[in-house]
Order: structure tokens, then sequence, then C-alpha cells
């Protein structure tokens, strides 16, 4: 089931009319109803990945509950690497199994030898990376003894299986959403205003934004061979607001949806477009996953209080595992070691830090250098996108050096509207954002009358734009 | 809790409304030929220019109305030197509102002699895509429709048109789209010559047609539904089945797919041909299944409709002389050789 479908729009109200007036008095009865609720919605796409879902439930409960029960280090150790073998080998097999038998038998032909490795005809369960990293979050926080397991084996089901966030994030950490799970949730007009907004905001960002640069986008990274370089360079650029759109609304409606049922997730992206350089912008998108990497596996490798050679391999280190988190093809770790190379000049100079503040944080425009900062950070990401939306390295490649050497041949015609949508967003995002989404505010900023109206015309844009439905793009990861 | 959603209802409903009111918006021709000039649909253009520009041809003549079947189907400039003077007004994708709505500007324009209707068009349709463009809610609502799931697609459509419509009616400097010899050419027959492959006729001509069938109204046979939800899981096929029983058992059938509307509508065409006395017929057009042997494939356009009733249906019985692959477009299309052919052997049964 996706968010911006008539199933969901049936959907939610019922889970949340059961959940506020049936359940209500019994905590134990509303976080088995989000369980079922969550199995309902995650079934909707295909009940037989439920049993994957359950499977790693039961595992990672399972050993929680024994890893706290002994203080024997080595069978701490034997429990986790255990939790990780399974979800991380269920992930490998379901995401990377083909990818790295197609390579094998590429490099062992490259060198003159015959390899016939077995592809499957796989299907990749919906939000399998997301989940994954949401259990092992569990696990290894207990190891650390960061957190106490649960006996509640409900609350864990709901915790793993939370349907808002359950395909595509935010990533939540064990130590964030399980404990509310056991505390009394009452309703909360300022919560629920709070998260309707949010979800507006998100459903705009998707249906008016994302979509409709995907229509452009699709054609001309599909025909990249036919434009000129003036035409792809605007598909890179419409491809950095459709995946922005894409994903980061898809988070504002899981944390709006959270909301509604008394739950507050994580902050997943903080305006990243308006980042001065590459650093802050990491720090900036899709926060839960870089943040998960960093806590899981850049700081257990030393992090940056290492030499230089070790800070040069930990940041390649995380960024190609993010890059390859993304999807099993080598697009996806071309885009994250580019990344990496962004970064690391700021890193052994010492300036990675230095953007922590909210850019023009006390005045309404930013300045010069500023607005120069933001240009070459967005281009510098932009030519990252390109690889991670082409189909492989040399479509990307070719794309690249067509933006720099072909001259226009066919032509595309983008609707002015198109352009006047994207001018509004940017806009709106550019007021709101000191804020953790941009319209979170709009009730301090303006009154009930123009709030409202603000909230019917975007109702308007959602309404009119939401028969071009496209998939979300991370929900492929 | 309550203020909450008495907050809500009352942004729902001022949405709603509104929503109801943009959509009572009628949009100019040149906004409709702007529109559909470089589609699919251009054939809605040179309809609308024919109209205006050279509605004197149709005065006397034989007027077709269908869908892509008929545009592709019946040749006109053959008809017309065969002395039926014809014109072709088919529209891809047909849905009788659009027909009913091209019958109504020709009939404020001219008097044709008589007006051709393409027999058997699928039931189970919804609007036309094309809908939102030609009608206003009230005017859907004046010819039969009623309030179900496709009428709200349709609003929630012209909401997006109609801010569309406001600002190509602020640009002034609007794209300019060159079609002039198009929609200059005197015959509305269009298609293109591709021929399908001998693998492609054998592969159709064996085809077994969807498995799912358990559903009452059988739409599943239909292949619409199928195709539609076919990469969904057995379990949420079902569980749609289900849903759909559910509506249906309190809304009616009507309420989801519209069939009935349909029907009304080439109902109330009908009737106003007969009220002015102008001749009204059906055509059948074979698709490619009606010239083959296979009993597999579910799906046909010749389906009995209340509609039928008191008019004359144009149909072939022989139908082997389209056999040759050459003549097709595709599994549901004649191509220009193949309409040719066809176009001929009708003369004998329009004149």
């Amino acid at each position: 089931m996706i968010f911006n479908s008539f199933d969901f729009a049936v959907f939610i109200p019922i889970v949340f009319f059961l959940y506020w007036y049936v359940t209500n008095t019994n905590l134990k009865a509303q976080n088995l109803l989000i369980v079922l609720a969550s199995y309902v919605f995650y079934g909707w796409w295909d009940y037989r990945f439920l049993s994957l879902i359950a499977f790693s439930s039961i595992v990672d409960y399972s050993i929680g509950r024994t890893m706290f029960s002994t203080e024997k280090k080595s069978t701490r150790k034997l429990l986790l690497i255990t939790s990780l073998v399974v979800n991380l080998g269920l992930l490998g097999f379901f995401k990377y199994y083909n990818f790295f038998v197609d390579n094998f038998e590429s490099a062992f032909s490259f060198l003159g030898y015959k390899f016939e490795g077995y592809t499957l005809k796989i299907i990749l369960p919906v939000g399998i990376s997301f989940y994954t990293f949401q259990t092992l979050s569990y696990t290894i926080d207990v190891y650390r003894k960061k957190l106490e397991p649960t006996k509640d084996f409900v609350a864990f089901l709901a915790f793993v299986s939370f349907f808002p966030q359950l395909v595509a994030g935010p990533i939540e950490r064990a130590t964030n959403l399980l404990p509310q799970f056991f505390k009394k949730r009452s309703f909360s007009y300022e919560s629920a205003v709070l998260g309707t907004r949010q979800i507006l905001w998100g459903l705009f960002k998707k249906v008016v934004i994302a979509d409709q640069c995907a229509i452009y986008v699709n054609s001309i990274f599909d025909n990249s061979a036919d434009h000129g370089g003036v035409v792809l360079l605007l598909g890179a650029i419409l491809f950095a607001f459709q995946i922005y759109g894409d994903f980061s609304g898809y988070s504002d409606i899981a944390i709006g949806v959270a909301r509604l049922f008394g739950f507050k997730l994580m902050q997943n992206f903080a305006f990243p477009y308006f980042s001065r350089d590459i650093a802050e912008f990491w720090r900036r998108w899709h926060i839960s996953l870089s943040t998960w990497f960093r806590d899981y596996l850049y700081i257990p490798l030393g992090g940056s209080r290492v030499g230089p050679y070790k800070k040069i391999r930990n940041t390649f280190i995380i960024f190609l595992v993010s890059g390859f988190w993304h999807g099993a093809n080598w697009t996806f770790i071309i885009w994250g070691g580019l990344n990496a190379l962004y970064f690391l000049p700021l890193l052994l100079s010492q300036n990675n830090r230095k953007n922590l503040d909210t850019v023009a944080e006390n005045s309404v425009l930013p300045n010069v250098r500023e607005i120069g900062q933001m240009l070459l950070t967005f281009g510098l990401t932009i030519i990252a996108w390109i690889f991670f939306r082409a189909e492989n390295l040399s479509h990307a490649f070719s794309y690249l050096k067509n933006i720099f050497l072909k001259s226009n041949t066919l032509e595309i015609t983008i609707p002015f509207t198109l352009y006047v949508f994207i001018f509004a967003f940017l806009l709106i995002e550019w007021i709101g954002r000191r804020d953790q989404f941009a319209i979170e505010h709009l009730d301090i900023k303006i009154g009930r009358p123009f709030r409202w109206a603000f909230y019917i015309i975007l109702c308007f844009c959602i309404i009119g734009f939401v028969d071009n439905q496209q998939d979300f793009i991370y929900f492929q990861f | 809790m309550k203020r909450y959603l008495r907050d809500f209802l009352i942004i729902s409903v001022i949405t709603l409304v509104s929503c109801f009111l943009l959509s009572q918006k009628h949009y100019s021709d040149d906004f409709i030929i702007y529109k559909t000039i470089d589609t699919h649909y251009k054939k809605v253009a040179w309809n609308i220019t024919l109209l205006n520009n050279r509605s004197d041809v149709l005065n006397g003549s034989t007027i077709f109305l269908g869908s892509s079947i008929v545009q592709g189907g019946i040749n006109d400039s053959i008809l017309s030197a065969a002395g039926i003077h014809a014109v072709n007004m088919g529209v891809p994708h047909n849905a009788n509102e659009l027909g009913l709505y091209f019958q109504k500007r020709v009939l404020a324009k001219s008097k044709p002699k008589k007006i051709v209707y393409l027999k058997g068009k699928i039931p189970y349709k919804g609007l036309h895509k094309l809908t939102p463009l030609l009608y206003t809610s009230s005017d859907l609502f004046s010819i039969g429709q009623t309030a179900n799931l496709d009428y709200i697609h349709f609003v929630f459509k012209k909401v997006k048109l109609t801010f569309e419509y406001y600002f190509y009616l602020m640009d002034p400097h609007k794209p300019s789209k060159d079609q002039t010899s198009f929609l200059a050419q005197t015959h509305g027959h269009v298609n293109t010559n591709n021929i399908i492959q001998e693998t492609t006729y054998n592969n159709i001509l064996t085809q077994k047609g969807a498995s799912v069938s358990d559903e009452s109204f059988n739409l599943y046979l239909n292949g619409y539904l199928y195709q539609r939800e076919n990469g969904n899981s057995k379990f949420a096929q079902q569980l749609k089945i289900w849903k759909r029983k559910l509506v249906e058992l309190y809304f009616g059938i009507n309420f989801m797919f519209n069939q009935d509307n349909q029907e009304k509508f080439i109902e109330m065409a009908i009737e106003d041909c007969k009220a002015r006395k102008i001749d009204v017929q059906k055509l059948y057009i074979p698709i490619l299944i009606d010239v083959g042997n296979n009993t597999g494939y579910k799906r046909s356009n010749f389906r009995p409709t209340s509609s039928d009733e008191g008019i004359d249906l144009i149909q072939l019985e022989e139908l082997d002389f389209l056999k040759p692959l050459d003549f097709w477009e595709d599994r549901d299309h004649l191509n220009h050789k193949g309409s040719a052919e066809f176009t001929k052997a009708i003369v004998p049964l329009l004149q």
C-alpha cells in the first residue's frame, strides 16, 4: 500500500478510528492493532514477505532476550554475529545475490576463466533495507548495553513493522522508537495538527514536485542519446528535485502519520539543498541512514579520530557502503565514491564541521558567498545524482559527457507551471528552513484564514496532480 | 479530538466544494486544441477544427463516431469516392460521452444524413481521459452521469485542468504547435501502416485470456482489471475482489465501473438523433480475434447492450478476407491496408 493511494486513504481513517476509539484505553491492544495494521499495510503489496519481517522480528527478539540473560562476552558476541548473519544474509540474498554472481562471471571471464553462476529470479521485498537496519540497531544497542531488551513481544513486533516508516524510513533507532510503545499515548490536538500539516506537505512534495519532475526526467534519461547538453543538464536538475521531493515527501508523510498515532519519529531531511558544503549536505540528507552508518560503522572503525590514512579509509568505507545499500549496481557504488571524494578535502582540512548552523540564520536572504557555496554544493550533488539515476555506468558517463559536448538536437517542452511549482516550493522551503519541515510553524507565522486557504491550495494541487502516480523511488532500496 | 475532527471536516468540505466549483469551468476550443494537438488524441483537435471551420462538409454526410477502431478502421475518403459522403470523427479510447459530445456539436451546426456508432465497445469503460477537457461537472450530470468513483476522479482532474487553463490564458507567449497540415486534411481516417508479426499473431490466437474469473460480474474476463492488478499478490487480488463485492453490495456496480452510465450516454445520443429524424446505426468493426479460430481468448467486442434495441446494425458476416496479417496493426486495429479492404466491403451496407 502506498501513501498516495485510494487504498491508503481508506485504510488510515479505519486504523485511526480503531486506535483512538476502540483500543485507546489499553496500551497492549493499541500495540497489537499497530502490528495488525502494519502487516495488512505491508501484505497489501505481497503477503508472502510478511514471513521475512516476522522471521527477523523473532530472531532479534530472541537474541536480545538471550543476550541480556548472559554476561559471558563470547556468548554475547556470538549472538550478535548470529543476528548480523541472519539479517544481512537475508538482505544479501534478496538484494545482492544476482549482482555478485554477475560480477563474478565478468571478473572470471576477464581473467580468461569461465564461471557460470546461477542467477535467480528474485523479487526484492519492499523496504527490506530499512527494516533490516532498524532491527540491527536493536541487537547492536542491546549488545552495547545501551538498551535493555524488551519482554513484550507484541511491542517488539510493532517496533519492527511500524507501518508509517516500515518501507522507506526514517530508519528508527530502537533507543528512540521502542520506548514509545510502552508509554501511554493520549490524543493531542497540537500533535495531530502538526502531523496532518506534515502529511499535507509531504504529499505536495511527492505528488506535485517529484511526480511531475519524474515525467520529464524519465523522458530525458530514457532518451539521453538524443538530447543536447542543456536538456541533459535540465534533466539532472529536475532529478535532484524529484528525488528530494519523493524521498523527503515520503519521510514527511511517515512522520506525520506517526504523529497522528502519538509517536515521534526522527527528522530525516533538513533542507539539504540549502547546504553550503558536502559535509553539511550529508548532515541534512537521509539523516536516519547517515547517522546509522556513523554510529554503527564509522565510529567503530575509529571515525575521524585516527590518522590521515585511516580517515581516508573510513570515509571511503562509509560512503561506498552507503552507495551499495541503495542498490546492487555499480552506479550506486560510484555515487557513494564520488561523495567520498567530495567530502575528503573538507575532512582532511578539518573544515567538515564548519557549517553547523542554518544558512542565513539571522537574515532573510543569504549573502553572495553563501549563494555561491549553495550553488556549488548543489552542482556537485547533481553530478553525483546522474550516477544514481543512470541505468548503468556507461549510461552515466555518456550522459555526463554529452552535457558538456553535445549540442541540442531533440528538444523537450516542460510546462511553465512546473517551474512555478518548483519556485514556490523552494521559496516555502527557504522560509521554513529553520524548522523540522517547511510549514511546521505555519500557525505562528500566519493567521487561521490564510493558513486554511494555504491548506486548501495545497489540497487542490495534490488533487489535481494525483492522477500521475509514480512509485516512491526509495521503495526499491 | 472533536476539535481536530471538526477542523479536518471543515477544510475537507471547503476543499471539495471549491473543487466542484472549479470543475464548472468551460474551456475554449483553442485550449482543447492546444491540449490535444501534440498527443495521441490529436483527432479531437481535428474534429473541433472541422466543426469550427468547415462544418458545411457535415451536411448530408454519414458521420462515424467511436474509438480508435473507428478512427483507423473506416476510410472516409474511400467511402466518399464511392458516393457515400462520409466523415470519420472517431477518437482513440472512445467512451460514449465523447461520441455524444461530438454529436451534439455536429447537430448544433449541421444536419448530417446519418450517424454511425461503433458497436460493441467494451462496456466496463469508465469516463474517457479527455472528458474533463470537454465537459463541466454539471454538463456531465445533465447527460446522465451519476456520482461515482469515475465522477470523483473527473472532478479532481478538472481542478488541475482549470488551473492550467488560467495559466494558459495568462501566458502571452503560448507555444505554437504547428500542425496545420494535419488539421487541414479533409478526411478523418488516421492510422499507421504498422503490420503485426506472425509470432505475435500466433501468440494472440493461442492466448487463453485472464485466469481470474471468479467475480460475479466477470470483469476479469475482459482483461481490464486483470491487467491492472496482475502484478498484485493473490492475497491482494482477493482482497480487492472482496472490496469490490462489498462496494457493489451497497452502492451497485455503477459506482465503480460506470457501465450503466455509458449505456445512458449512447441511448441519449440515439434518442436525440431520432428526435431530429436523423438516421442512426451501429457498425461492428472486427478485431483480430474475429478472423482467427481461437476460442481460448475470451475478449470479444461484440456484446449485446440495451442500446442495440431499435437501431440497425451494420455487420459483415464473412470476414475471411481480413485474415492476412498485413491487414492488421495490432490485435484490435486494422491498419491502413486492412481498413481500405474493410471500408470497400461495407459500402453496399451503407447505401
